[in-house]
């Protein structure tokens, strides 16, 4: 009879308990699409760096293991780290535009399906929402950004993304307010009549 | 359709994740009126961000190799730290000799007050090599 695989909780007491490898590259391999969308979120796209992001996420949940004291979900705990990855990656560098990347975008099919509902009712002009989307969203502050990925793309609540992004709930809320508003305004040529 | 393949692709762990954050979410979906739109924008396009799922392709084995290599503790440290403790030992025994003695002299009597037997002296080896053991597993155990 095949044993249950083991729960989060498990394998990350074998990582920190026995040095367990095994289960902390379980716990990579369970994490790993989740952290390296989000990064992909805050990056605008950047598979490249996001993904470099992710690895660098992960090198450091390990290094930091043993303070990890299930305050949060080990997921929420990824997220924290992987935000401060990438903020602290933002604050080294200046962000590449974003039109550099329309080609790249256009032809990117490998990795998510693009939806005919809300996003529109063809995929050229899905594309070119999607496109203005992730535009408006790398004008947005770090912030807002941050928050808002947190709170739509991560689904957590103000309460998680405020641990996440450690800030006061309030200033969370904040941010996701501003940001919409400005969102708001970058899109309104995609407003309904 | 392609949600259903999806679903089919993920690994059965992603999926039995995604359907608990469904379970617990508390944003409800928003209306489609006019105001609201961005909301419903934000909310597609994270609805689509979510149920997508990135293959591995070798990350998991990328991170594992550049995670830092263990240390081995070198072969003379576990005989170090033992030589290291009886030196202790040592050490407290002659800077507080009378102390010792008195100690020592204490126990003798508490002892010699008792009945000897082969027994008794059996069971005192017994608890002198089981404090022993401990002691030299917990070094070696701490050394690792």
């Amino acid at each position: 009879m095949a044993q249950p695989p083991l729960s989060d909780a498990q394998l990350i007491a074998r990582a920190q308990v026995e040095d367990d490898r095994h289960a902390f590259a379980e716990l990579v391999r369970r994490h790993q699409s989740t952290v390296r969308a989000c990064l992909r979120k805050l990056t605008a796209g950047n598979h490249a760096l996001a993904d470099d992001l992710a690895q660098e996420t992960f090198i450091l949940a390990w290094r930091n293991l043993q303070s990890f004291r299930h305050e949060a979900r080990f997921s929420t705990w990824l997220y924290r780290i992987a935000t401060n990855c990438w903020l602290a990656d933002a604050r080294k560098r200046k962000e590449e535009l974003l039109g550099d990347r329309v080609d790249e975008l256009a032809d990117d099919e490998s990795d998510e399906t693009l939806g005919s509902d809300a996003l529109g009712n063809d995929p050229a002009r899905a594309t070119t929402l999607k496109l203005d989307l992730e535009r408006a969203m790398s004008a947005l502050s770090e912030g807002e950004r941050a928050a808002i990925v947190q709170c739509y793309h991560n689904d957590l609540t103000h309460e998680e993304a405020a641990y996440v992004l450690d800030l006061p709930v309030g200033t969370v809320k904040t941010h996701v307010l501003r940001g919409k508003v400005k969102l708001k305004a970058a899109l309104a040529a995609w407003a309904p009549t | 359709m392609g949600a259903d393949v999806n679903v089919l692709l993920r690994p059965a762990h992603v999926n039995a994740m995604t359907n608990e954050r469904n379970s617990l979410r508390v944003q409800p979906e928003p209306s489609t009126n006019g105001e609201n739109w961005i909301e419903r924008l934000l909310f597609d396009d994270a609805r689509e961000h979510r149920d997508g799922y990135l293959a591995d392709d070798g990350f998991t084995a990328r991170v594992m190799g550049k995670l830092p290599a263990t240390v081995a503790p070198p072969a003379w440290r576990n005989l170090a730290l033992m030589v290291m403790w009886g030196a202790v030992a040592i050490a407290i025994a002659t800077v507080l000799p009378q102390v010792f003695v008195d100690a020592s002299r204490e126990v003798y009597k508490l002892v010699a007050a008792q009945p000897v037997s082969l027994s008794g002296i059996g069971g005192a080896l017994l608890a002198a090599c089981a404090l022993t053991w401990g002691a030299a597993a917990y070094t070696f155990r701490a050394a690792d």
